[in-house]
């Protein structure tokens, strides 16, 4: 009995001092550092409250007289209204990484008036212009002609179009811009029928993580 | 009874405490030493001593910190940005909750109290794996390097000039290769007393940096054209481990 328990404890004891000794020598002073996680890009575009999908049917278009209620006119007197106006927003997922964007937006209707405004990033405070006379005109300022104001207008579109895909948008956050669209009545290539018009509008949306740069075509 | 059945039985009785003691004893000794992440990072090697403060560059865009200054960016709320935010005794690994992407940099800085002995500090990195790979997949951690972008002495709370390539410095920039068990140099050589005084206080930043030109390449030794098909994988850098000497051998 008493040689039984002599055995039993040597073991234990060896058993013991090898896991001291073990532990003690993998013991080592160190600390955790990072985790870092790569996800794919996720963001969800909006068009006002709907999910931007393969198609929308706008409608509401509105024929204004460009000349006369633009470039001659210093009232809005419902010219404002009359603007069909949509918010793009760009929702980037808390999940996704820092992301830019690039928008390809292209009309081939001579009488569709487009314009862009870039509203910047959305907060509790946002509220979108709706001013688009007076916003209008400080894009046309100083243009003589008719065609020369649609060109500055063109050339803010395109510069706003630009801009967006030089801003890194982080995730969590929502980028909007609005798009607005008028029929020039004046600028009608046939008045045929013309109230039963439709238009087709492409609106591509590309994205990349935003540490890269948009290959230019 | 007779006595020698007493003694066997007082025999049996010790023998049984001793042994419940010691197997007690030993398990509660290894769950204290082998719990390593309760402990803090202060290396005593040959009564040399010294203490360290560990931050992370808080940095919501992950462009890193080209202009380390810690003393001057230290967050204050919690709510900051572009700052160092002090993270008092890790024990786990700090988990970016926003997603990576390739060109991003993560930009971390080490503040180290030398207690007045004359030595060199060591940094290292180890246990740097990949979560998530793929079946015969490309991890990672192959495309992200690490860089020290300054080394710095603080004096008369005046931090000053970067020293990180003043010899006997010798500081490493590389990529983190597929294996888990290699150890990393970071920074070797760095003197902890560069004054008279009694405390200097060292100050190292170093970046991890997820560089978009790693792309790797499949199965057939065709390069990926993106780094795709790194989505969903986490890089983790499990150990920083720092040694300090009392000479440069």
């Amino acid at each position: 009995m008493k040689k039984w328990m002599l055995v039993t404890l040597l073991i234990m004891a060896v058993v013991a001092v090898s896991s001291v000794s073990y532990a003690w020598f993998t013991y080592v002073q160190r600390k955790s550092m990072v985790k870092l996680t790569a996800n794919e890009i996720e963001v969800t575009l909006f068009l006002n409250d709907d999910v931007l999908t393969t198609t929308i049917d706008l409608k509401g278009l509105s024929y204004i007289s460009f000349e006369e209620e633009v470039m001659l006119s210093d009232t809005s007197d419902g010219f404002n209204e009359a603007g069909l106006n949509y918010l793009v927003k760009i929702n980037v997922s808390d999940q996704s990484p820092l992301i830019k964007t690039m928008i390809e937006f292209h009309s081939i209707y001579p009488e569709l008036i487009i314009l862009w405004i870039d509203e910047g990033l959305y907060d509790e405070n946002f509220q979108e212009e709706l001013d688009y006379l007076s916003y209008l005109k400080t894009i046309g300022m100083g243009s003589s002609t008719k065609e020369a104001f649609l060109e500055s207008l063109s050339l803010h579109n395109e510069g706003v179009l630009n801009s967006i895909k030089t801003i890194e948008l982080k995730p969590g956050s929502i980028y909007v811009l609005q798009l607005v669209m008028w029929l020039d009545y004046d600028s009608l290539i046939t008045t045929d029928n013309y109230l039963d018009n439709t238009y087709q509008l492409e609106l591509l949306f590309h994205m990349i993580n935003g540490k890269s740069e948009f290959i230019d075509e | 009874m007779t006595i020698k059945s007493v003694k066997m039985l007082l025999s049996a009785v010790i023998f049984f405490l001793s042994t419940i003691s010691l197997i007690g004893i030993t398990t509660y000794a290894w769950f204290i030493i082998t719990n390593v992440n309760q402990t803090q990072l202060i290396s005593q090697v040959s009564e040399i001593e010294a203490e360290y403060e560990f931050y992370r560059f808080k940095d919501s865009w992950h462009n890193g910190n080209d202009n380390p200054q810690l003393l001057e960016q230290v967050c204050i709320n919690e709510d900051d940005d572009q700052c160092y935010e002090f993270i008092p005794n890790p024990t786990e690994m700090f988990d970016y909750t926003q997603a990576v992407a390739p060109g991003e940099k993560f930009s971390f800085a080490i503040k180290i109290v030398s207690l007045g002995n004359e030595a060199y500090l060591n940094l290292d990195l180890g246990r740097i794996s990949s979560m998530n790979v793929p079946v015969d997949g490309i991890e990672i951690q192959t495309a992200f390097f690490y860089q020290i972008s300054k080394v710095s002495y603080v004096i008369d709370e005046v931090e000053g000039l970067d020293q990180k390539d003043i010899s006997p410095i010798i500081h490493y920039q590389q990529y983190f290769d597929g294996d888990d068990q290699t150890i990393y140099p970071l920074i070797h050589h760095v003197p902890m007393n560069i004054v008279v005084e009694s405390q200097v206080m060292i100050i190292i930043y170093f970046d991890f940096c997820f560089d978009p030109t790693v792309t790797g390449t499949d199965t057939f030794g065709i390069p990926y054209e993106n780094q795709n098909h790194l989505f969903n994988q986490s890089l983790l850098i499990e150990d920083i481990y720092m040694m300090i000497n009392p000479s440069l051998n």
